[in-house]
């Protein structure tokens, strides 16, 4: 196993009272996984992730990344956030050379460099290196992002809601060069990446983690998405297993897993 | 949940992908858009310097129009030949009371900037410290507020006792008058920095010198120069009232003077003066700030 989350909880304090955000989370992620976490807003898939991230404290549990307990962000786990988050005063260049740096003291500077130069070309931004985040439109913002974090040669990619923010055509552009990126040159074996999108969970994923919402936000299914690869997105619909998994996700988001406001509605 | 496309080209080798991501800023300007521009600026500058022009027309006419009422004040075409004849001989030095007016205005910049300088040494350390803990910030704030609101002028005793000297009690003023904005701006800034820059600081691992070199300190420029910004404006319109006090030297000193010499026409002239150079102050944090700007990005 690589990575072990286990028993996780966590509650946030607020001036309204406390919020469980995660119950008792359980998941193994063998290396070299991709995983898709999907799940109605306010089911703590992102906290899941900035608890794996270091970001977030858990209450309770453990993760556990090559028998090592996660405490902390560290040089072995990446992040590309929701909002892109670069530092709006450099340069694409400097994004990315910077996070690399800090992150990997063990490199040479040339060896960073070299690495700087390899991501920001793989995701075509080398033209565009010296330019200002807000010089550049939101698609070549989140390649910027998925390039740093690229960089830092992470073993665990942690990805939240990377492409949600971007038009259908550009989001499509960045899924196929994330899975080129993952599957080709890089050190990074496993991912682990939250999405609202059912196509997107199932074009990118080994396997799907379906996460409830409160009262029980915890992991309510995982599916397998025995599709092999390399994928094209075009066939998806036409393949058995597709239809398959997109079916039972459907099913449990919208029947199984009501959000919230529907409880209301009933209630 | 989404429209996804269809089908999907992995380029990124290439990275040819532009069609999908289209490149911002990068529509051509031929020579007829050139022209166009220079046309467009040209008729932007006769506009603006026209209305300006007519602004100044009109203080001129309201000018003229209470020297009617008022016949000890100087008229317009007074105020400007007393302005020519200071302009003409602007460094002359035959003692303390008969110098230019340049050097009046240099003897009170001077002033600003020492005392300007020393409230930026302590304001900014200190407005870091007051933004970056909630102690400090909870025990010294109240003092700021405090402070904050007295006229500078009130320091100026304090300043005569401990310095005995006034022209240094007017540098301890300008001091005292520069602190504040500074302090709350560079605080403010500090304060301010966003969960995101700082979550990018963590997850990258940068070390406390790096997250003040390239995030905090970048961050909170533009609050600390609009601080210093206020701070200088406040400053240059205080020494005028202190130099009237201290009376020594100092244009302050110079507009006193020349109304207890029955000078109101050289009064005039120096308010002209002092407006120039508040401008001059003024335009050059103007482009500091813009300088130490930068687009923060949507989210």
């Amino acid at each position: 196993m690589s990575l072990e989350i286990k028993g996780v909880r966590k509650t946030f304090r607020t001036k309204s009272g406390a919020q469980e955000v995660l119950r008792g989370v359980d998941l193994d992620v063998a290396h070299g996984e991709f995983i898709s976490i999907i799940g109605h807003s306010g089911c703590g898939k992102s906290t899941l992730l900035n608890v794996v991230g270091g970001l977030v404290q858990q209450d309770a549990g453990s993760v556990t990344l090559d028998g090592e307990a996660v405490a902390g962000p560290g040089p072995d786990r990446a992040i590309v956030f929701q909002h892109y988050s670069l530092l709006p005063w450099m340069s694409v260049y400097d994004n990315v050379r910077e996070a690399a740096l800090s992150s990997r003291p063990d490199r040479t500077r040339a060896e960073t460099d070299e690495v700087t130069e390899r991501y920001l070309r793989s995701t075509g931004l080398w033209a565009h290196r010296h330019k200002k985040p807000a010089e550049i439109s939101g698609g070549m913002k989140q390649r910027t992002a998925v390039a740093r974090a690229f960089a830092v040669g992470p073993k665990v990619l942690l990805l939240d809601e990377p492409f949600g923010a971007l038009d259908a055509l550009t989001r499509a552009h960045l899924q196929g060069q994330l899975v080129e990126l993952w599957s080709s040159e890089s050190d990074t074996e496993t991912v682990l990446m939250v999405t609202h999108g059912i196509d997107e969970a199932i074009f990118l994923a080994d396997r799907i983690v379906v996460m409830a919402n409160p009262p029980l936000p915890s992991v309510a299914e995982v599916i397998d998405v025995d599709i092999p690869r390399p994928r094209v997105k075009s066939d998806l619909p036409a393949h058995p297993e597709y239809r398959r998994v997109h079916e039972r996700l459907v099913h449990l988001l919208q029947h199984e897993l009501v959000i919230p406001e529907q409880v209301a509605a009933v209630a | 949940m989404s429209g996804e496309p269809t089908s999907y080209a992995v380029d990124s080798a290439t990275g040819a992908s532009y069609v999908l991501v289209p490149d911002v800023g990068a529509a051509g300007t031929g020579s007829a858009g050139r022209a166009r521009a220079l046309g467009e600026w040209a008729v932007g500058v006769l506009r603006t310097g026209g209305f300006a022009l007519l602004g100044f027309g009109a203080l001129i006419a309201f000018w003229a129009l209470v020297t009617l009422f008022s016949p000890d004040l100087p008229t317009p075409a007074q105020g400007f030949d007393a302005l020519k004849t200071l302009l003409s001989s602007p460094f002359h030095d035959n003692g303390p009371n008969d110098k230019g007016i340049g050097l009046q205005l240099w003897t009170s910049l001077q002033r600003v900037f020492i005392g300007f300088g020393l409230a930026c040494l302590i304001a900014v350390p200190l407005g870091f410290v007051m933004g970056a803990s909630k102690l400090l910030w909870s025990a010294l704030n109240p003092v700021v507020q405090l402070l904050r609101p007295v006229s500078p002028l009130a320091w100026f005793p304090i300043g005569l006792v401990v310095f005995k000297s006034a022209p240094t009690a007017s540098i301890f003023v300008i001091l005292v008058t520069a602190l504040w904005p500074t302090v709350i701006n560079t605080a403010f800034g500090v304060a301010s920095v966003p969960e995101d820059h700082k979550n990018v600081a963590r997850v990258f691992r940068f070390s406390r010198f790096k997250y003040v070199r390239h995030v905090l300190a970048p961050y909170s420029l533009p609050s600390i120069v609009t601080g210093m910004r206020i701070s200088m404006g406040i400053a240059w319109l205080v020494i005028v009232a202190v130099e009237m006090m201290s009376g020594t030297s100092g244009i302050g000193f110079f507009v006193w003077d020349s109304y207890n010499g029955g000078a109101l026409d050289k009064v005039v002239a120096a308010i002209f003066l002092i407006g120039g150079v508040g401008i001059v102050l003024d335009l050059f944090f103007h482009k500091l700030q813009q300088r130490v700007s930068y687009v923060q990005e949507g989210t």
